[in-house]
């Protein structure tokens, strides 16, 4: 789906600007509530700074005449992003990454008179493997002697989903899909192991500051005249380093899971996984150049030969810790991991179901890697395959799919400790069921198995 | 030297932002709600983040004293 002209669905809170499309191109505008802030970011040499390290995406000014509405100052043409995708699918190395950015641009603009003013994750994108600033007008004059407003945001944003997915679980990221402004600090600190009280970063960050915000809440008078105290700029910069050593601390640590020890417990021999490759590969290179999703991609491995090929590569995984695996790699292979169960999507969330677009409104991907992956949906997700084959269809043009039938010692598996209520789970009743959405361009048995790979084009395309 | 190479040549840029800010008129920057537990929490541990700021500063001074050699010296002399 080419995404739809006018505003963005997510830019609407901050009076300064939005961002919308035109012609199919990203925009950003500059209301005039919002001028004097960007002209302090352009002037004080913050942006050209940004800009040669890598934090904040670069923009071009254009003519206002491709004002969207309104009172626009300017309008900024932004590079754009191959693909957006969300903190909840992310992995704790990138949203860690993420953090470090933004207390890295904090830390750049106080140093020249300004700082941010929001700190949302979702300010945030992943791009060529390492995450990038794409809010040019987070950027605001410091007001001297203000406490950081975006401090509660960046806690509940970053530090806190942080440290449940690092000292609790790696699945606890999915929280950020529950609490689209980040999790409540008072939810992270019962969450929490007892022992995160030990790091004094996390006590003061997260547990105490939760219980200041229990005592303040009712009481925004008193509030505001301590407030009047005022911060120091060193201060200011004492919170970026005590923030910046906590996210330092929390490192997620691999850890060997089920799917990431897929590549070494499966049926495939060296020369069955060396055909495989070849074989997708050749697929690969009949589809039309553009968008790849790899299904179900572990850490990776067939992945990489779409982005190996030059395209833009998804690899979407279950298990966050095979997705960690490939993060660790992501910027030399120039594949994006993300976490997905494919049977609960990224659904449409947010402000009239709008602000964060689902997988599907993502897509259609140009070609789509569902390799291994049938037999997961079908036997142990109970999804009918005429099913699976309709959501492909919904998601991806092209489709490089495996069948692994019953005898397969993986079907085995998923199959011995339940009844098999799937008398059409073979390759005339997966064919069958496929054919309606796609035609197979190209059929092969993977060498020494009795698996099937299939190149198949979805109909009417 | 490196670090505070970019600090030292910040400040007078910085010293300038303040006294505009001084002397611009409020406007309407924050459209986030700081929340007033947030906010007073920071002010509360404002001394020991100063403080912190302070300690990392003269320890690095101190460090860099003890570990400039005259080379290094020559080269932030070239620098300011």
């Amino acid at each position: 789906m080419t995404p739809r002209d006018g505003a963005h669905d997510a830019s609407f809170r901050d009076p300064c600007g939005f961002v919308y499309r035109r012609d199919g191109i990203l925009y950003r505008q500059v209301n005039a509530a919002g001028l004097a802030d960007y002209e302090a970011l352009m002037s004080s040499g913050l942006y050209e700074e940004l800009i040669a390290a890598d934090v904040l995406i670069p923009h071009e000014e254009v003519g206002n005449e491709l004002a969207h509405d309104g009172p626009a100052a300017r309008v900024l043409r932004p590079e754009p992003v191959p693909f957006v995708s969300h903190p909840y699918e992310w992995c704790g190395g990138a949203l860690r990454d993420a953090a470090l950015l933004t207390l890295a641009a904090e830390r750049a603009a106080l140093r020249r008179g300004l700082t941010l003013k929001d700190a949302s994750a979702y300010n945030v994108q992943l791009r060529g493997g390492r995450p990038v600033l794409i809010d040019t007008l987070s950027f605001a004059r410091l007001r001297e002697g203000e406490p950081w407003v975006a401090y509660r945001q960046f806690c509940q944003h970053f530090l806190a989903p942080l440290a449940l997915m690092v000292m609790r679980d790696a699945r606890l990221g999915s929280l950020l899909r529950a609490h689209l402004d980040g999790v409540p600090l008072d939810l992270a600190a019962r969450l929490l192991p007892w022992r995160s009280r030990l790091r004094p970063g996390l006590l003061m960050h997260l547990h105490l500051h939760a219980r200041s915000q229990a005592r303040w809440a009712n009481d925004p008078g008193k509030a505001r005249d301590v407030s009047r105290r005022g911060m120091s700029l060193r201060a200011r910069e004492g919170l970026v380093d005590s923030l910046e050593s906590a996210v330092r601390g929390l490192k997620p640590k691999p850890s060997r899971s089920a799917w990431r020890d897929y590549y070494d417990a499966t049926s495939y021999s060296d020369e069955g996984l060396r055909h495989k490759e070849d074989l997708v590969g050749a697929y690969l290179a009949d589809c039309a150049p553009g968008m790849t999703w790899d299904l179900g991609a572990n850490t990776g491995r067939f992945a990489r030969l779409a982005a190996d090929a030059g395209r833009t590569t998804v690899a979407w995984d279950l298990d966050p810790h095979a997705v960690e695996a490939a993060y660790a790699t992501a910027a030399e292979d120039g594949v994006l991991p993300l976490v997905l169960d494919l049977a609960n999507p990224s659904p449409a969330l947010g402000w009239a179901h709008r602000e964060r677009a689902s997988l599907a409104a993502r897509g259609p991907a140009q070609a789509t890697l569902a390799l291994a992956l049938v037999h997961h949906l079908a036997i142990a997700g109970n999804v009918p395959l005429p099913r699976i084959a309709a959501f492909c269809a919904e998601i991806t043009r092209d489709l490089i799919v495996e069948f692994v039938p019953k005898e397969d010692p993986q079907v085995r598996r998923l199959l011995a400790s339940r009844e098999d209520v799937f008398p059409d789970y073979h390759r005339k009743g997966f064919e069958a069921a496929f054919a309606v959405r796609f035609e197979t361009v190209r059929t092969d048995v993977v060498r020494g198995t009795e698996r099937a790979l299939y190149l198949m084009r979805r109909r009417g395309d | 030297m490196k670090k505070t190479g970019p600090l030292a040549r910040a400040r007078a840029p910085l010293s300038l932002s303040i006294l505009i800010l001084a002397l611009a008129p409020g406007d309407a920057a924050a459209y986030l709600d700081p929340g007033s537990g947030s906010f007073v929490f920071q002010i509360v541990i404002s001394a020991l983040l100063g403080a912190a700021v302070v300690l990392k500063t003269s320890w690095r001074r101190l460090r860099d004293f003890f570990l400039r050699t005259p080379r290094r010296e020559d080269n932030e002399d070239d620098a300011a």
